[in-house]
Formats: structure tokens, C-alpha cells, sequence
């Protein structure tokens, strides 16, 4: 499923355009536009990642890190300082990714289970500084009092505003990265993913797209991180740690990592279950997440965005079998 | 002070022993299947446990409750294979590494399901009596742990150099399909190696818990600090990962007596990312080799 | 509401009981929930039943004043609970004129506090003040005793208080000092004692149910919800009304203390919430 056609994202958006206003009339699903606003989020992170994973073939275990980071940039210089909220979104953006960069150098030079290890080790260390630097981070208890976003006297202060406000974001992002995939950098991606000494045979730097790659999930993650934490005026360490770059995964491999869709399939479907439709288990949702990850690598190898495509498969082999 | 120094060392190699142990496990599914199993904490974590309810909840005796537990969880590493790793139609390296992950949430979750979020004690099998060593002190279950540890290692060196099914098992590593062209049975040698691996970290977590107790969610550390000793030591190498372990124990005792306590774990951490990054075949591994590897 | 009942959740429900102005009852321990340090008030909406670190370490300070003490060493653990704790220690030290000459660290999940507990030796403090919950204040205990340390005198945090902690620590708890709510020593409370019926009816009510020795933090929730039961049954289902009767609430007979709440003062409690006890022959014994 390459190409990626203007009625889905239309027919998408125009979802999302009504939502709220539907959610609101029933009663049942009125707090489902919160959940949305995370879902939202969410899908800043895992077209990244998916990004990253699905057609640049690397895989990251500590993602939370700069989702950590972008939120913790954007608290501190506005709670701190006094800065102006998107300015520090920016900054918040140049210092993931510079972070990004430093770590990615070197970490994908290697392959697989080490780049695995890697990022996880990464993921942790920064866990620790956040709880550790309690001077500029607040340690465990966190930060809080963070300011809300207003954009020229225009404030996102209810659920509704905030919704359209995260929403307009991943749309940009998604028509965006759905350009790169459809460009020449995609198509060196895919090859990468396929076999890199191929794509090195052909002349494709493949180190250098790899970092782009990585540096670009991790700067969308950032931006994630610095609008969870203007939607919840408070921020813990407690939030990016191990166990959420490992739902990131379970999002992207639900979903499926070689579709675009996929990442916003998988966001939605975590994020309720998470939020809303697993609650009855309590905190054994655990099990549940890692049975549904099982499952999914097993039998979904190419996730719920790839159902058509192996349906579609099961029907040419069925033909020819004939 | 050099006194301080030297309790951070001997409580440094007697904390590595366990993380030698586990990378003791780490190697030997990664000897026949190149697979990094990020559940291998949990089969720790499972020992301590499931000895806890042999031991002092039924009340059977240690010569018994051991080699059950061990048993017991051997039969957690041999479902792990079967219902994890082996139905994999095209596994891949992301493929497999979500599997083990995945397996190990749910070890994690069943495990809070059947003990909750207590820790549970167990007798020490020595006494508590602790042993002073040059001024040091040390726990005589301690010795337990690395004298169980040597025994591992030399059984294993044995078992992997010397006998039929052990060689087996080194070739599926290489060339699976070679192997199996020579008629070794690939999937029962995976299997094998899981079976063994559970094994083994059950013994970590039986003798470990007396001393440090034990909970549903010890796993995923040590499984990291666990790992970091494999590579240190040169991941696939039996006396490197004794080695990697004792020397990790070191430097996080080290780090945290002399630098900061409060990041002590983050020492492993960077310690395991330094040797990703300048040097990841480790100390004895072999660079050629690290490269020829399919993944 | 009633809860969360860790100190980060409830700072992060904070804001909304403030925007949606409903009263809410926090089972956490940090002083942050109810007071905002910008604004230097207590926070409209929000109150909380357990007592904070600070009732605590002024509780641990002004027995080991009364001691002759004043070199200590504390060690503590880098979550949220831990890091309080210490935060309070080190803020309050001056006030009772304690000298802290050791500040050691561990993690959640550590087996091993011997380098800290060696570091700690190497001071010469003239007793260890501990801050954390979970197996590593049992943990920390053992390595205390196989240190040979015990002429070092121990103080757990409030969070030691579960007959459980001195079971898992076999043997090592012996003589360790700790500050707890009456709830938990309340056959060893004096018979006029005000809150002596109380707590012994609870210990009566949670072993009847629940078949297992109760442990300090129900108690918690104990006093929340009978804060808010009192609420509803005087002023009925109105949230603002609610807000004002718990605010005015005084003398309040509760599992952890006798509230007195006010509108600079949303904790209610101050430091005579706490007994300090000692370990001896395997249980909970008052001292003084």
C-alpha cells in the first residue's frame, strides 16, 4: 500500500473534523475527545517510528526518551523561564534533535539485537536523569503548573480546542511524511529496509539516511512530548519510561509498520484499550498488551494495516490454485 | 578508605556473579540461534518465585524444592519456544525481538496475577551469618551464588565442546541450513537452548533471593544489566560472560561508592553503550565473527 | 474524589478538581497536593489524609533530639516517596540542629545497599535515617546488620509500617525506631487514648474481612472516606458545600491522627500524628 490516495486522508480528516461534536451528543463517549487528544499524540510518535521501523527497517526500544526529552525542554523553559511555549516547542525540537544525532551515529552503525540494546539502554540512562536532576526536573514528584498553548490571544483551554490543535499537527506531519515516502528518499528507504548492501551497491548513503530517518522520529517525538505536557500542565518521570517505548511497539506492530495507517491505527487502538476499554483488568492490563503482541508478531506480522493486503494474498493464491 | 574500596569490590563481584549468571543464559540461546531472549530476567524472577511457594509455602525440602523449581521453570522456557519463537512463519530480527519482549510482559503480568506486588524471602541455605573477608563482609549465600555460577560455566564449556548434542547445538548457529542438511533437528536444538537457558536463570533466582528477596518485576533489570555483561564480556563466550558480569558488578559498585549512588544503575548502562559503540564484540569476542553474524 | 494515592497521579489530577471545582481527597503523602508554592496558598479543591514526610521527620528529628543526637546520615530511594523525604530531612536539619554527614542513594529495584551502608560506616553518623517503601528497606536493613552497624542506631520512614517488613527482614529489624499513625500499634495505645476505639475497631473490621494484618495505608483511605461520608450526610450532594464543611472540619477522629483542617491548612494533621516505635522481640513496641 504505497500509494496513499487524497479520499482516505479526506475521508479521515473529515472524521476527525466531526468527532468531537458527535462524542459531545452521546453521553456514553463523552470523554472519548480526551482520549482522541491522546491518540493524537501518540501518532505524532509512531508515524516516526513507524517510519523508522517499517521502511528504514531500525528499531528503537527507548523512544520515550525523546518524547521524554521534548516534554521536559518545554517545562522547564517555560516554567523556569517564562518562555514564550512554541518558541521552546523549537528548541525543544533542535535540542531531540541534536540529542538524536549524537546518540544515532554511532548506535546505527549497529545491527538488530545491539541497536536494540542500545536505545534501550538509552531510554533508561535518560529515565534516570530525570529523576535524578530533581533541580531542573523536579525529580519524581515532577513539574507542574506548565502553561497551556494561545495562539495570538486564542487560548486551547478546553478539550475541543486542544483536539483540532494536536489533530491539525498530525495531518501536516502525515501529508508530510507521506511525501518522503512517496519521493526518491523513500523508495532509498525501502531499499535499505531490504537489504542495505544492495541499497549501498547503488549508491545510496545508507548511514546518512538512517540517521535522517532516526533524527526525524525522534524530533516528531519531541513535539509529542512538548504538547502532552502543555495539555496536562504537568509532567513525571513516570510517563517515558521503559514500558512506554515498549507500547510505541505494540502500537506499531498492531498496527503495522509498513503502512502509513498503520501508525495511527495502532496509536487509536492502544490508546483506548489503555484508556478506556481495559480498565476492568485493572493493572493486569499488562497480560492483555503482551498477549495482543504476541498474537500480532505471530499472525500480523504486517499488523492491521496489512489485513487487505494478505486477504488480498490468500485470494491470488486461491486463483491460482484453481 | 582502601577498606571502603574493597567492600565496593567484594560487594561488586558478588552482585556481578548474578549478572554473570544471567548472561551465562543470554549466551546460550544466543550460541544456537543468534535470538537476544529479552525474557531471560523473567526466568530468574519465575525461580526465586516459584521456589518461594515449593519451599515455604508447601513446605517441601530444599533437596526437593530446588531441582523442581528448576524444572518448573524450564517448562516456562519450553512454552516460550513453542508459543513465542517457534510459530514465527519468517522471523526477522524485529520479529523475534517483539516476541521475546512480548513474552516477557506477559511472564511479568501472570507472575503479579499468581504472587501480587509483595516480595517473598527464602531461607538462606547456609545461614545468615556473614563472613568477614580482609575486612569485608560478605554473605555466605554469596558464595553459593558464584559457586553455582562455576558450575554452570564448566558444565556448559563441557557439555557445548565436548558432546554430540552440544556441538549440534553450536552448528545451528553458524549455518542453520547446514545444519539441518547434516540431519541436526534445528527446531529441537531451539528449543534445547531455551529449556537450558530457563534453567539456568532459575538457578540465579533460586540463589539469589535469600539475599536480596524477590519480586514479579526483578526481571527487566537484570535482563539489562544481565545482557550488558554478555556483550562486555563478548556475547556467545561462557568466560566472557563470567568475566563481563564480575567486572559490570565492579565498576556499578565502584560508581556508586566513589561517584554517585543515585545513578548506580546507570553505570551498567553507559558501561554496555561504551562497548556498543567502540568495541561490541566485547573481550573475547572476535571481530570477524561479530560481522559474518546473520544478525 | 477520593484519591490517587501516590503523590505524582494526584499532582496530576490536581488541575482538574481545581477547573471542574470538585473537592477532592488525596491519599498521598507529598505536601504539593494541597499547597501550591507559587501562589504560597492551599490549593481551593484539594485535601489530603495522610500526614506529610514533614510530620514525619519532625517526629524522627524531635526524638533524636531529645537523644542527644545530632550527626545522622541519610539514605533513601530515588522515587517520589524517597526523594521527599530526603528533601524534608535535609530542609528540616537545621531547624533541630541536625549535622548531615552522608547522603546515600539507591533505586527501587536494588538488591544491594552494602556500597551506600559502607559509605555511610566510613562517616561515623551517630544514627541512619532511611526513606523508602518495598523490599529495599528490608534489604537495607539485612546489610545494616551484616555490616555490623547495629551500635549505629536505624530510623525507617513511616513507610516500614507493616508487621510484614519486620517478618522479611529475619531478624534484622531488631531495635530500628520508625514513626507511625495509631492505626497501626493500636492495642499498644493507652486506653484514653482518643483514638484508641477507633483504630482498634478498624484493626477488628480489616481482620474480619480481609483475614490478614492490616497495613498503614488503608488506614488512609479509611480517613478519607469517612471525611466524605461526614461530608455528604451534613450538606448533602452540593460540591462547593462539600468543599466548605471538610474545610471547617475539626477534631475529626481519624485512623492516622485527629483532624483539624482550615483554610491555610488542607493536611489537617500536625506532627503528634505519629507515635514513634520500636522493634522488640519481633513486634511493634512505643517508646518513652
Amino acid at each position: 500500500m504505497l500509494r496513499i490516495g487524497k479520499l482516505p486522508i479526506g475521508l479521515f480528516a473529515g472524521f476527525i473534523l466531526i468527532f468531537p461534536w458527535v462524542a459531545g451528543k452521546i453521553p456514553a463517549i463523552q470523554n472519548y475527545t480526551d482520549i482522541m487528544v491522546f491518540v493524537g499524540i501518540y501518532c505524532l510518535i509512531t508515524i516516526g517510528l513507524g517510519l523508522l521501523m517499517g521502511y528504514a527497517g531500525q528499531i528503537s526500544v527507548g523512544h520515550a526518551a525523546f518524547y521524554g526529552i521534548g516534554a521536559y525542554v518545554s517545562a522547564i523553559l517555560t516554567t523556569r523561564y517564562g518562555l514564550n511555549p512554541w518558541f521552546c516547542m523549537f528548541v525543544a525540537v533542535l535540542v531531540t534533535g541534536m540529542i538524536a544525532f549524537l546518540v544515532g551515529a554511532p548506535s546505527l552503525k549497529l545491527k538488530g539485537h545491539y541497536l536494540a540494546m542500545a536505545t534501550l539502554a538509552f531510554g533508561i540512562i535518560v529515565f534516570i536523569i530525570f529523576n535524578e536532576e530533581t533541580r531542573w526536573t523536579g525529580g519524581p514528584d515532577g513539574m507542574s503548573d506548565i502553561p497551556g498553548l494561545s495562539l495570538f490571544g486564542f487560548y486551547f483551554d478546553t478539550i475541543e480546542k486542544y483536539f483540532f490543535l494536536v489533530w491539525g499537527f498530525v495531518f501536516v506531519i502525515l501529508i508530510f511524511t507521506v511525501n518522503i515516502i512517496q519521493s526518491d528518499a523513500g523508495r532509498a528507504l525501502r531499499a535499505i529496509h531490504t537489504s542495505e548492501a544492495a541499497a549501498n551497491s547503488m549508491g545510496v548513503n545508507v548511514p546518512r539516511f538512517k540517521i535522517l530517518v532516526f533524527v526525524y522520529s525522534a524530533i516528531l517525538a519531541s513535539l509529542a512530548g512538548s504538547l502532552y505536557a502543555h495539555y496536562l500542565n504537568f509532567i513525571n518521570p513516570s510517563t517515558f519510561d521503559l514500558f512506554f517505548s515498549i507500547k510505541l511497539l505494540i502500537m506499531i506492530a498492531l498496527g503495522g509498520m509498513y503502512n502509513i495507517w498503520g501508525a495511527v491505527i495502532g496509536a487509536g487502538l492502544i490508546t483506548f484499550l489503555s484508556n478506556e476499554w481495559l480498565h476492568y483488568f485493572e493493572e493486569f492490563e499488562v497480560i492483555v498488551y503482551g498477549a495482543i503482541l504476541l498474537v500480532v508478531t505471530i499472525f500480523l506480522p504486517h499488523g492491521l494495516a496489512g489485513l487487505p493486503g494478505m486477504v488480498k494474498e490468500l485470494f491470488v493464491r486461491q486463483k491460482s490454485n484453481e | 578508605m582502601s577498606g571502603q574500596i574493597f567492600q565496593y569490590l567484594v560487594t561488586g563481584i558478588t552482585v556481578g556473579s548474578v549478572y554473570a549468571m544471567v548472561a551465562v543464559g543470554f549466551n546460550i540461546i544466543y550460541n544456537v540461534t543468534e535470538i537476544i531472549n529479552f525474557a531471560q530476567g523473567e526466568f530468574v524472577m519465575l525461580g526465586g518465585l516459584i521456589m518461594v511457594f515449593l519451599h515455604v509455602s508447601l513446605g517441601l525440602p530444599l533437596i526437593l524444592a530446588f531441582p523442581a523449581t528448576v524444572v518448573l521453570v524450564t517448562m516456562v522456557g519450553v512454552l516460550l519456544d513453542r508459543l513465542a519463537i517457534n510459530p514465527i512463519r519468517q522471523p526477522t530480527v524485529l520479529s523475534l525481538i517483539i516476541a521475546t519482549i512480548a513474552a516477557s510482559i506477559l511472564i511479568k503480568g501472570t507472575a503479579m496475577f499468581i504472587w501480587g506486588k509483595d516480595p517473598f524471602d527464602l531461607p538462606a541455605f547456609s545461614g545468615r551469618d556473614p563472613i568477614t573477608l580482609l575486612g569485608a563482609v560478605i554473605q555466605p549465600q554469596y558464595f553459593w551464588v558464584i559457586g553455582f555460577l562455576v558450575l554452570v560455566v564448566i558444565v556448559l564449556t563441557f557439555f557445548f565442546d565436548r558432546t554430540i548434542i552440544g556441538k549440534a547445538m553450536s552448528a545451528c548457529a553458524d549455518n542453520p541450513d547446514a545444519a539441518s542438511l547434516v540431519g541436526i533437528n534445528v527446531k529441537k536444538m531451539v528449543l534445547l537452548s531455551f529449556a537450558l537457558s530457563a534453567a539456568i536463570g532459575a538457578v540465579a533466582g533460586i540463589t539469589v533471593t535469600p539475599i536480596s528477596l524477590m519480586e514479579y518485576d526483578r526481571g527487566a533489570m537484570l535482563a539489562i544489566k544481565g545482557f550488558g555483561a554478555a556483550v562486555l564480556g563478548g556475547l556467545g563466550s561462557f568466560p566472557g560472560a563470567v568475566i563481563g558480569g564480575l567486572i559490570l558488578g565492579a565498576i556499578e559498585s565502584l560508581g556508586a561508592g566513589l561517584i554517585s549512588s543515585g545513578y548506580k544503575d546507570a553505570f551498567a548502562l553507559i558501561v554496555l553503550l561504551f562497548v556498543l559503540f567502540f568495541k561490541p564484540s566485547g573481550i573475547f569476542g572476535n571481530i570477524e565473527i561479530s560481522r559474518i553474524k546473520r544478525f | 474524589m477520593i484519591g490517587p494515592s501516590l503523590s505524582g497521579t494526584s499532582m496530576a489530577v490536581v488541575p482538574l478538581a481545581e477547573k471542574y471545582k470538585t473537592p477532592l481527597v488525596s491519599c498521598a503523602a507529598s505536601y504539593k497536593i494541597v499547597w501550591d508554592d507559587q501562589k504560597n496558598q492551599a490549593r481551593k479543591w484539594v485535601f489530603k489524609t495522610p500526614q506529610t514526610d514533614t510530620m514525619a521527620v519532625e517526629a524522627i528529628y524531635t526524638f533524636l533530639k531529645k537523644k542527644g543526637i545530632n550527626t545522622i546520615a541519610v539514605l533513601s530511594v530515588t522515587s517520589g516517596f524517597g526523594a521527599s523525604g530526603r528533601g524534608e530531612l535535609i530542609r528540616l536539619a537545621p531547624d533541630y540542629g541536625m549535622n548531615i554527614v552522608a547522603d546515600e542513594k539507591y533505586g527501587p529495584k536494588d538488591t544491594d545497599m552494602t556500597v551506600q551502608l559502607t559509605k555511610i560506616k566510613g562517616k561515623a553518623p551517630q544514627a541512619i535515617v532511611n526513606w523508602s517503601v518495598g523490599p529495599t528497606q528490608v534489604v537495607a536493613l539485612r546489610n545494616w546488620k551484616d555490616l555490623g552497624m547495629t551500635s549505629i542506631p536505624f530510623y525507617q520512614s513511616h513507610g516500614f509500617g507493616s508487621r510484614k517488613n519486620i517478618e522479611l527482614a529475619a531478624g534484622a529489624a531488631e531495635g530500628v525506631y520508625c514513626p507511625l499513625g495509631a492505626v497501626n500499634v493500636s492495642e499498644l495505645l493507652a486506653d484514653n487514648h482518643p483514638q484508641k476505639a477507633v483504630t482498634m475497631q478498624y484493626m477488628k473490621d480489616y481482620a474480619a474481612k480481609y483475614n490478614e494484618p492490616l497495613s498503614s495505608f488503608g488506614g488512609h483511605a479509611w480517613d478519607a472516606l469517612e471525611l466524605v461520608a461526614t461530608a455528604l450526610k451534613a450538606v448533602g450532594c452540593d460540591k462547593a458545600k462539600i468543599r466548605d464543611f471538610l474545610e471547617n472540619t475539626q477534631g475529626f477522629v481519624g485512623q492516622h491522627g485527629i483532624f483539624n483542617f482550615s483554610p491555610d491548612d488542607h493536611i489537617g494533621l500536625d506532627k503528634t500524628a505519629f507515635q514513634m516505635v520500636v522493634v522488640k522481640d519481633g513486634d511493634w513496641a512505643l517508646v518513652e
